[in-house]
């Protein structure tokens, strides 16, 4: 009986008889008596690295053109909305302006009425807080509030790509 | 392996031994723009890498094709490789991957790792083997095990290819095939058994 009949008759009685580990030692050794290695062509790994530096030349490509539609757009997407929106941003800007000046207005006299009618501190500073939450409450300080922090977000988000993409074209 | 330090994240300690230090190095110079640190890595895993894709696929030339390509999924998401695994367990996801996704597109027939000669025309080395076996015998058994191969399923024939050729602890299998660890030890035991069947079927009793 040569060593292999040896291997393949051990590894068999391991695995018929529930052996598992001794069969994942004798199948290993069946496993590498029989097991023949390959050779690797010898032009796979400068064909391999052509096909990473392509694939890098082509990343890059795609994230340059990203950017550029990033910038393009965003240059397009400012000034269609400063041309259609202006007029609207203006007077909802205004129309806030002027409701912080009202409200400003509300707290100095509601606490100069209040201090020389005598009344007391807790009831003037409830005033002014009916006053403030009136000014939040109002739906022309809410949509200008909203419209501001819409805009902040989207100069952000634009910013984050931007940079993103640098980053990209530099790795 | 020359194991020196070791590392505690969340309840399991991650062994960090000189092949990782090392491989980590050639990963950070790859990313740091290096050419040559990604041959490096290339050609360290390259044989690996093309004997499991072959196993999974069935043909020598579609297997460099795709460990090509694994290669370069590889390049461009090393940013995102985790530094404290082993890099050829991470390679050998991607191409076990690679190699699934091939075979969903087109289903080929069986494995050609049995045949005598190479895509090259070149005939197969012969295996690496105990003196004392019969080199004809040994052919056969190697043929008939190939065979057996070809007929389990593709999880199973990467579990047994990366736990015997490429000797893979069971937990570096589940990571490989995304499965848990013992779900890689139960696909390479019931692998095991199959082979077991087919070989007996094939005329290779236990008892020979």
């Amino acid at each position: 009986m040569n060593e292999l009949d040896l291997r393949y008759r051990r590894w068999r009685a391991a695995d018929e008889e529930g052996r598992d580990e001794e069969g994942d030692h004798a199948f290993k050794a069946v496993f590498h008596a029989v097991r023949s290695e390959q050779p690797v062509s010898p032009t796979f790994a400068a064909r391999t690295m052509e096909a990473v530096a392509a694939a890098a030349a082509r990343d890059a490509n795609r994230a340059r053109r990203t950017r550029a539609a990033l910038v393009w757009g965003s240059v397009f997407g400012g000034a269609a909305a400063a041309y259609f929106g202006a007029s609207l941003a203006i007077s909802a800007l205004a129309a806030g302006l002027l409701r912080l000046l009202d409200l400003m207005v509300a707290v100095v006299v509601g606490a100069a009425t209040g201090f020389e009618a005598g009344t007391d501190f807790w009831s003037v500073l409830t005033g002014l807080g009916r006053a403030l939450a009136a000014f939040a409450a109002d739906p022309t300080v809410t949509i200008v509030v909203l419209a501001v922090q819409g805009i902040a977000i989207a100069a952000l988000f634009g910013l984050q790509r931007l940079l993103g993409s640098d980053g990209e074209s530099l790795e | 392996m020359t194991r020196y330090s070791s590392e505690r994240r969340g309840s399991k300690t991650i062994p960090i031994d000189l092949e990782t230090v090392t491989e980590a190095r050639l990963v950070a110079q790859a990313l740091a723009g290096s050419e040559s640190a990604f041959e490096q890595i290339v050609r360290r895993y390259q044989r690996p890498i093309i004997s499991l894709v072959a196993r999974i696929v069935g043909d020598r030339t579609l297997a460099e094709d795709l460990a090509q390509e694994t290669f370069v999924k590889a390049f461009r998401s090393l940013a995102g490789f985790d530094t404290t695994r082993r890099l050829s367990s991470w390679l050998f996801r991607i191409a076990h991957n690679t190699a699934l996704d091939a075979l969903r597109r087109s289903r080929p027939a069986g494995v050609v790792t049995s045949t005598t000669h190479q895509a090259d025309g070149l005939p197969r080395p012969e295996p690496a083997v105990p003196p004392e076996a019969d080199p004809v015998e040994r052919q056969a058994l190697a043929r008939a095990l190939d065979a057996a191969m070809n007929q389990l399923r593709p999880e199973q024939r990467s579990a047994i290819v990366l736990r015997y050729d490429e000797g893979l602890s069971f937990d570096e299998i589940g990571h490989v095939l995304g499965i848990p660890e013992a779900t890689a030890r139960s696909h390479v035991h019931r692998a095991r058994k199959r082979l077991s069947q087919l070989l007996t079927e094939a005329g290779w009793s236990p008892e020979r």
